[in-house]
């Protein structure tokens, strides 16, 4: 038995980037190694997950490579073959098929256990299985039939077949759902519905089975693939599925398994490493040279937070670095010194990171590898005392870690000493923009010479996140701003006339409670007791009333606004119902409470009851007028108030010339990034497909080089120099506005030639074929920034029926046109 | 007959793959049937649909099985001919006929519609005229808008440029009924009507627009038939610069209308150089005029002729209000004032008190113009009552009027035959103011010489100095003795200026209604010398409207008007065109063909 | 009035025209010209000069509609000018020539810009009315789901129909091949047709009875042509009447009641999407007059200047 047991030093599990640069340092510095890889071929995420010939992207650009293991920019074909070449030549010792099952033993000891029942001694594990996890298959006979497949790569090549998708998450249905257009489809779900899948998704789906353009066998599962008889009348093969009605037999040209991938969290709880949460999506506890919390267990790659390949290849490098004994400064240790070496006083690169972990509250509990990485993102900047660092109305990019001095927040655009209103000197700043997709609401003043750390979002949510402590820390910060900011905008300057500071609102914030609740829940109905009211964080939350038996929308409350304030204040029941129009979080603050906090500031009380008798007024205003009630409702259920700036078309006056998608063709590289026809219609209102630059992009939300981001103004833009082309956007993004197009320079063209002879392209067409190699970048609509005369879109449509604005700015102009109307 | 089936597919994912199938039979049958030779699959597809035959000319049929019949190259039919390269659509499935030469009678290929959508959409499919019109096409929208661009390009520019040289075309285009081919003519560029009195040259377009294009019409072209014209100024001696020199064209519009081949109606071209006519003719003796007559025309100054015994008489202009200098030396001897008497004037018979009254007409008469008055004349106007008779003894004879060189001779003659007598009375000198009654002959006085002693010659001489002297000449005219040699002496002929007013056109004619006094106060003039005319006040009494613009007294150009070598133009339609045919044909055909040429 | 177009900055343009449009009128009533009111005076070159540069502006529309970056003024606001400035041309140029009229390329010139500004007119009235005509007519579904509905009937009718019967299913497939959005409009001819088929498929007897009624009264006929709607309807009633006979004794009546809503749909379908190709042609078709107009005029405005100029 004894000798069936290989031994070795270091045991590399997975054949990712880490991994493989992990082996690869291993082999040249000829320590004994092993590289488990489960699948067949080395590094899955890449030769899988990856499409064909996609572009595999250099980033960061300026981090060195570390790594035995050579990595250029190129195509997913040449880095693979790259690797494959070195593997070859460093003689890196790879064991294929060999899928970990469980690791036994303490550090020089460990045994490792594979499903296929051998066992393998190493002194020390390197883990970089990455994120992704192992594709789940079926595990039936015939599965290695060739017209199984995992994946598609592109669902228009494929047509008039027949196919047969198995599975019922996002990817089954996309997949599903592109292919059923050419194609005839069958979806098998091993469950009765798709409520896995996202809403948008499962509604298509459901939609699709009931116009019968995909069949479905519902609580089905797959037991043989028996091939086809390969006659030129048949199919491929036959499907046999167990169902409750019995075994159905599916002929069928090609089955794509969408089953997903196996968890990783569950495998790597059983193996012992920590976690600093119970988030399914957290990252493991990372201590020095990259040691999990368990002993002589390493964490590198993706599983490490770092998705880059680079970064993870240096990792992989400096982990087999660490294990015999040297400790190396980390790869980006002239990135991190470079960042720095601007502070003043400056000795040396640990000393600046241990001072910063011990200085800043919010920081102390940042994993050293984390803290690097957040610094590496970040820069220092410098101003002095009675600088304004931020206006009302803009969104922060950034946060801004106060490294010295202090800052604070002002309703007045300058430094007075004595003013009236003091907020909270703070370490954090832009945490609204960060949490609640807020526009700043006051004036951040420096009140001596500071030393800022800004961090781009990105960077700064991934890692301030990933730790509990530092999550509330700031979300209590977020609560007492919030609420704070809410009071303060309810107040003219100059009616103010008793001091007030931010941390009266300290206790108050600290009462409060948050309450995340899905799209359509009720919060409270109409005449129920009122002992609360809420602070919208995210999402939006609609008031409505019930008007004649008719459930009629009122009023939508934004990130930042406040409701059931009313009642608190008029002491009454319930005056309507509040619901949520999609996923909201909610801060619940005390009626009892707040009462008791706004009795101090007389001058907030009466401006806060005024401010309720407006909304009153004005709820009641819009009552009287049906339509305008109506129109709100479409605004809520289309979701629209979910973004900062609308495309909308008045169908009422649009004469159809397309001249919107021209210009924004013509001034985008040849891609239009609206869609004209596409898009939810109300009467004439029509919300055409554009993006909406969400108060909570979507496609924000996992974007691995940080390009997309905020700009002042609130637009959501891509950077398409960094942009790796990696498509998480456009999966996120709800409206599917988001599209990858290879960048390509738009042809010249002169415009009378084509006017006079129609030579060259028109103005404003599309670029139809792009080069299938070039790199692909997300686009989307950016508001056209670089322009000064604002978005093409609405500049240049004849008739003026192309907007562009805020959901309520745009609703009160179609109030105004259609009481204009009824006034002509 | 040899049939190949052959399915075309080019589904990128599973290779190219062309299957076929063979058949020989009489007819190829397609449906949905299984019994077809070819089965398409489809609901859309009948169960039989249509056959394929061949008749004896080895042409192929299809003949649809149903009634919906079938789709070839686009439009639907029952039955057809087909050919090679011809589409046929059944279901979702194109047919494509090819009948190239393999051993096959036909090559059936099926395309998949989705295929066909995606790269065989060269399917020319037949559309009808109107859905070809249908917009949203630039392309259409490109093709009608230079089909517009051409066709006035051609119609308006090309073909007045061809009709230029093509005369017969011109015609035919100018005389069109069609207002559209009318205005394809070259006529079709002028701006305006031709005036009639340049009817004839209208369609020779470089008669008058010979220069340089976009210049205007040069003097030398208006001249080139207008040759007698005399400008009032003198190019040489005016200091200005060119383009404020009027030119023909300044006053002269052509492709208006008749009525303004001259501007009458306008004193703008006149005031333009006369409001400061020192700067544009430097030896100008005129004032400035600014604006209309009543306003700001100078007073009138009266052209005054002097030294009329010299053969080249001075003319001198004389402000009408500096009544010193405004005296005519005419050598005449006349009052106004007697002949105008209330009381009358004694008739020449009546040595009782007969008298008559005369008025202003009786000597002067309008000329046939009616511009001037006739010019008195001694036998119609004077000679009733001042007879030259000198001999009271026989006052039947008169010396000769107007003839001083004669008289000597003449008394030679009559003193042959009549005694010398002491018959001639010398008018004492005290008495001289005093007026002979007319058709008194000198009377009889004192001589100062012996009549017996002299000669006959001396004596006539005698008594020729006597005539001139003292008696019949120098009643009435005013006598040159330049010694004492009565031949030298000689009667001063009376001269007077035609018009006071040279410079300015006046009618008589137009005025008869008012009374000769009312500008003429000769009532009161005792002098000869007398200018009896008024001033611009008493015009403005009338002309004081904006009609009264310069050309209604002035002309530009000097007599004669509107000449065309010489020949005074009256123009008339009729007289036109009688003009045109006889003189101008020649003379303009000469004339282009001379522009021509230059 | 909710136009943008007209209303544009608080009818700002439309100012600006009758501004330009009143003066012109009044100096043309003080001026007093060498000879008539003409274009050679300088009141005439002054209104020509101003009248052409308008012209090649209002032109220059079809550049700047093109022209998408930085754009000083929205495209709203350029065709609010274009409209009404385009509108003042009419005054202008009418006071620029002084109502000479001749058989001459000037007044070529002059007619063609009247005709391109008539075309433009009309272009406002349809850019007004039809859009909201269009919403009104599609209420709330779009050109490209009815037409997907179309394809949707025809495929079900098509399997309903050949489960009734193979003549059932060759009519409908008739009326596929013969009745297609393209072809949303029919004649009595179509009808005709139609009815030739029904006659063929069915008995004599109902021959004898199909051509009985095809002579239909003269001026029903007349009545009917007035409108297509009507010979929509009357096509929709052949149909239906075919296909009753000849399903009438095939014991399929549910089924042939739901091919009878299938028909009646499509029929409406068809009727909605040629209102609406009708309207998005309206929308179009003005343009295909003004623009080749507005060039021709130019080309002859060029031609009346440099014609005028030359002599």
């Amino acid at each position: 038995m004894l000798s069936n047991v290989e031994k070795y030093k270091v045991a590399i599990i997975g054949s990712g980037p880490a991994g493989l640069s992990a082996a690869g340092r291993a082999a040249e510095l000829g320590v004994s190694h092993i590289l488990l890889e489960g699948t067949g071929e080395i590094s899955n995420t890449i030769n899988f997950w990856y499409q064909k010939g996609k572009h595999v992207m250099n980033e960061p650009e300026q981090m060195p490579l570390r790594s035995s293991v050579g990595f250029k920019e190129g195509t997913r074909e040449e880095v693979l073959e790259e690797w494959q070449d070195d593997i070859t030549k460093l003689k890196i010792n790879i064991k294929f098929n060999a899928t970990l099952k469980s690791i036994e033993g303490d550090v020089g000891a460990f045994l490792i256990k594979l499903s296929s029942g051998e066992e393998i001694q190493a002194a020390t594990v390197v883990l970089a299985i990455g994120t992704m996890g192992n594709i789940r298959k079926l595990g039936i006979p015939g599965e290695e039939n060739p017209i199984v497949n995992y994946k598609l790569d592109d669902a228009s090549l494929i047509k008039n077949k027949h196919i047969t998708l198995i599975g019922a998450g996002d990817s089954a249905i996309e997949d599903a759902l592109a292919l059923s257009k050419q194609n005839k489809v069958t979806i098998i779900n091993r469950r009765n519905s798709f409520d896995r899948a996202k809403g948008r998704n499962s509604s298509a789906i459901l939609r699709a089975i009931q116009n019968q353009e995909i069949e479905c066998v519902y609580e089905g599962a797959p037991a043989a693939i028996n091939a086809g008889l390969g006659d030129e009348l048949s199919f491929a093969a036959e499907l046999v599925v167990e169902s409750p009605v019995g075994n159905v037999s599916i002929l069928t040209d090609k089955i794509i398994i969408r089953a997903g991938a196996m968890p990783q969290r569950r495998l790597l709880d059983s193996l012992g490493v920590g976690f600093p949460n119970q988030d399914e999506t957290a990252f493991p506890l990372i201590g020095e040279g990259y040691q999990s919390t368990r002993a002589g267990l390493y964490v590198v790659g993706a599983l490490a937070g770092c998705p880059l390949i680079k970064e993870a290849m240096n990792q992989g490098y400096e982990v087999i670095e660490f294990i015999e004994g040297r400790h190396i400064d980390p790869a980006d240790q002239e990135l991190v010194q470079k960042v720095l070496s601007d502070l003043p006083g400056f000795t040396s690169v640990k000393e600046e990171l241990e001072k910063i972990r011990a200085n800043l509250g919010l920081m102390s509990d940042v994993s050293m590898l984390n803290l690097r990485e957040f610094i590496r993102a970040s820069t220092i900047k410098f101003f002095k005392k009675g600088d304004v660092l931020c206006k009302p109305g803009d969104y922060a990019n950034a946060v801004s870690l106060v490294l010295s001095g202090s800052v604070w927040l002002s309703n007045r655009s300058y430094y007075d000493a004595n003013a009236d209103i003091t907020l909270a000197p703070d370490q954090l700043l832009g945490a609204q923009s960060l949490f609640g997709g807020l526009a700043w609401s006051g004036y951040v003043i420096a009140t001596e010479d500071i030393v800022l750390l800004e961090t781009p979002f990105g960077t700064a949510q991934k890692i301030l996140s990933s730790t509990e402590s530092i999550k509330e820390k700031i979300n209590h910060l977020f609560t007492r701003r919030v609420i704070f900011s809410a009071v303060i905008s309810t107040l003219p300057l100059n009616e103010i006339q008793e001091t007030i500071d931010e941390m009266d609102f300290d206790d108050l914030a600290s009462s409060t409670s948050t309450q995340k609740m899905k799209a359509g829940q009720v919060i409270y109905e109409e005449n129920s007791n009122a002992d609360c009211l809420y602070l919208v964080r995210t999402g939006t939350v609609a008031i409505s009333r019930n008007i004649g038996g008719k459930n009629q929308v009122e009023h939508l409350i934004s990130p930042g606004q406040w409701f059931g304030v009313d009642e608190i204040l008029m002491n009454s029941r319930r005056l309507s119902e509040a619901s949520t129009t999609r996923t909201t979080e909610l801060i619940k603050i005390d009626g009892a409470l707040f009462r008791a906090t706004i009795v101090q500031f007389p001058s907030i009380e009466k401006a806060t009851e005024n401010h309720t008798r407006d909304m009153l007024l004005d709820a009641h205003k819009r009552n009287a007028d049906n339509r305008s009630s109506q129109v709100m409702g479409f605004f809520h259920n289309s979701n629209i108030v979910d973004g900062t700036n609308v495309l909308i078309i008045d169908e009422s006056i649009c004469v159809g010339c397309d001249n919107c998608e021209k210009a924004c063709a013509e001034t985008h590289g040849g891609v239009s990034r609206l869609n004209r026809k596409e898009g939810d219609s109300f009467a004439s209102i029509h919300i055409a497909s554009a993006c909406r630059h969400c108060y909570e992009p979507g496609c924000m939300t996992d974007c691995p080089p940080d390009a997309i981001s905020r700009n002042g103004d609130g637009s959501i833009l891509i950077n398409a120099d960094t942009c790796i082309g990696c498509g998480n956007c456009v999966t996120n993004c709800p409206f599917e506005v988001v599209k990858l197009v290879a960048a390509e320079p738009q042809q010249p063209f002169s415009l009378f030639s084509w006017l006079a002879f129609g030579k060259g392209r028109a103005p404003g067409q599309e670029v139809g074929h792009h080069d299938p190699k070039a790199k692909k970048v997300a686009v989307k609509c950016d508001l056209c920034v670089n322009q000064s005369s604002g978005p093409a879109c609405v500049q240049s449509c004849p008739t003026g029926a192309a907007v562009r604005g805020s959901p309520i700015n745009l609703l009160n102009l179609f109030e105004r046109r259609s009481e204009d109307r009824r006034g002509s | 007959m040899k049939f190949l089936i052959k399915h075309l597919s080019h589904d990128t994912n599973l290779q190219d793959s062309e299957d076929s199938r063979s058949f020989d039979q009489d007819t190829l049958r397609i449906g949905r049937n299984i019994d077809n030779d070819l089965i398409i699959q489809g609901i859309n597809c009948a169960q039989n649909h249509c056959v394929i035959s061949r008749d004896k000319a080895k042409k192929l049929h299809i003949k649809s099985l149903s009634s919906s019949g079938i789709l070839i190259n686009g439009s639907v039919k029952q039955e057809s001919v087909i050919k090679s390269g011809d589409i046929i659509k059944v279901a979702n499935v194109y047919l494509r006929i090819n009948q190239l030469d393999s051993g096959y009678d036909l090559i059936l290929e099926v395309i998949d519609e989705n295929q066909a959508n995606a790269g065989i959409e060269k399917l020319k499919l037949k559309r009808n005229v109107f859905q070809r019109l249908r917009p949203g096409s630039t392309f259409k929208l490109r093709r009608l808008s230079w089909v517009a661009v051409c066709l006035s390009l051609v119609l308006f520019f090309l073909i007045p440029l061809v009709s230029i040289y093509v005369p017969s075309l011109n015609n035919f285009l100018e005389n069109s009924y069609f207002p559209l081919l009318r205005a394809t003519s070259v006529r079709s560029w002028s701006i305006g009507p031709i005036s009639r009195y340049h009817i004839k040259i209208a369609d020779k377009c470089d008669a008058c627009h010979s220069e340089e294009a976009f210049d205007p019409i040069p003097d030398k072209a208006c001249e080139t038939c207008h040759t007698d014209i005399k400008n009032h100024l003198n190019r040489d001696k005016i200091n200005t610069e060119e383009s404020r020199l009027p030119s023909c064209e300044t006053c002269h519009k052509e492709h208006i209308a008749d009525q303004y081949l001259i501007l009458s109606n306008r004193d703008e071209q006149c005031i333009d150089c006369h409001a400061d006519i020192k700067d544009v003719y430097k030896n100008a003796e005129i004032e400035n005029v600014h604006h209309r007559f009543k306003k700001s025309h100078p007073e009138f100054k009266a052209s005054i002729t002097s030294n009329f015994e010299e053969d080249s008489p001075v003319v001198t202009r004389v402000n009408i209000d500096d009544k010193d200098k405004l005296k005519e030396h005419s050598g005449l001897k006349f009052s106004h004032k007697d002949h105008l008497s209330k009381l009358g004037v004694l008739e020449p018979q009546g040595k009782s008190a007969v008298t008559t009254n005369l008025e202003c007409w009786s000597c002067h008469k309008q000329d046939s113009n009616g511009a001037y008055m006739q010019p008195i004349k001694f036998e119609e106007h004077c000679h009733r009552c001042h007879k030259t008779t000198f001999d009271e003894l026989s006052p039947d004879n008169e010396l000769p009027h107007g003839k001083a060189d004669k008289i000597l001779s003449y008394l030679q003659g009559f003193y042959k035959n009549s005694p010398k007598g002491t018959r001639i009375e010398v008018v004492d000198d005290q008495e001289k103011s005093k007026r002979q009654l007319p058709g008194k002959a000198i009377s009889r006085g004192a001589l100062d010489f012996d009549a017996e002693k002299l000669t006959l010659d001396q004596y006539s001489k005698q008594m020729g100095k006597l005539v001139f002297e003292k008696g019949v000449c120098s009643e009435c005219h005013e006598v040159l003795k330049p010694n004492d040699d009565f031949a030298s002496w000689k009667i001063i002929k009376p001269r007077f200026s035609k018009t006071w007013y040279p410079k300015a056109k006046f009618k008589h004619k137009s005025h008869q209604t008012f009374e000769c006094l009312s500008c003429h106060a000769v009532d009161k003039s005792e002098l000869s010398e007398d200018v009896n005319i008024q001033g611009k006040k008493n015009c403005i009494e009338c002309h004081r409207s904006e009609d009264s613009t310069c050309l209604k007294c002035h002309t530009f150009h000097s007599e004669p008007h509107f000449t065309m070598n010489g020949k005074p133009l009256t123009p008339k339609k009729e007289e036109v065109k009688a003009w045109h045919n006889q003189l101008l044909v020649n003379e303009v055909e000469a004339f282009t063909k001379n522009v021509k040429t230059r | 009035m909710n136009r943008s177009f007209i209303n544009k900055d608080n009818f700002r343009y439309l100012k600006a025209a009758g501004i330009l449009s009143g003066l012109s009128i009044i100096l043309y009533v003080l001026h007093q010209p060498v000879g008539p009111p003409s274009g050679a005076s300088w009141l005439g070159y002054t209104l020509g000069t101003v009248a052409a540069l308008i012209m090649v502006w209002l032109a220059w529309f079809g550049v700047r509609k093109r022209r998408y970056q930085n754009t000083k003024l929205s495209l709203n606001t350029w065709l609010s000018a274009h409209v009404y400035l385009g509108l003042s041309l009419l005054v202008i140029a009418t006071l620029h020539c002084g109502f000479q009229f001749d058989a001459n390329v000037h007044t070529v010139a002059y007619i063609l810009m009247v005709f391109t500004i008539v075309s433009g007119i009309f272009g406002v009235y349809y850019y007004l009315t039809v859009p909201a005509l269009l919403v009104k007519n599609m209420k709330g579904t779009n050109p490209e789901s009815l037409r997907q509905r179309l394809r949707d009937i025809d495929m079900v009718a098509l399997s309903l129909a050949h489960e009734i019967d193979s003549q059932v299913h060759e009519v409908i497939l008739y009326s596929i091949d013969h009745r297609y959005e393209s072809k949303a409009r029919i004649t009595m001819k179509d009808v005709r047709k139609l009815r030739s088929v029904g006659a063929q498929l069915l008995s004599i007897r109902e021959v004898s009875k199909a051509r009985s009624s095809e002579k239909t009264p003269k001026t029903f006929k007349k009545k009917l042509m007035e409108s297509a709607l009507s010979i929509n309807e009357l096509y929709r009633l052949e149909l239906s009447k075919i296909l009753i006979d000849l399903s009438f004794d095939r014991l399929s009546g549910d089924k042939l009641n739901n091919l009878l809503d299938f028909v009646n749909e499509k029929e409406n379908c068809l009727l909605k999407l040629n209102l609406d190709s009708r309207y998005k042609n309206q929308l179009k078709t003005w343009l295909l007059f003004h623009v080749p107009l507005s060039l021709a005029a130019i080309i002859s405005l060029v031609i009346h200047i440099v014609t005028v100029f030359y002599y």
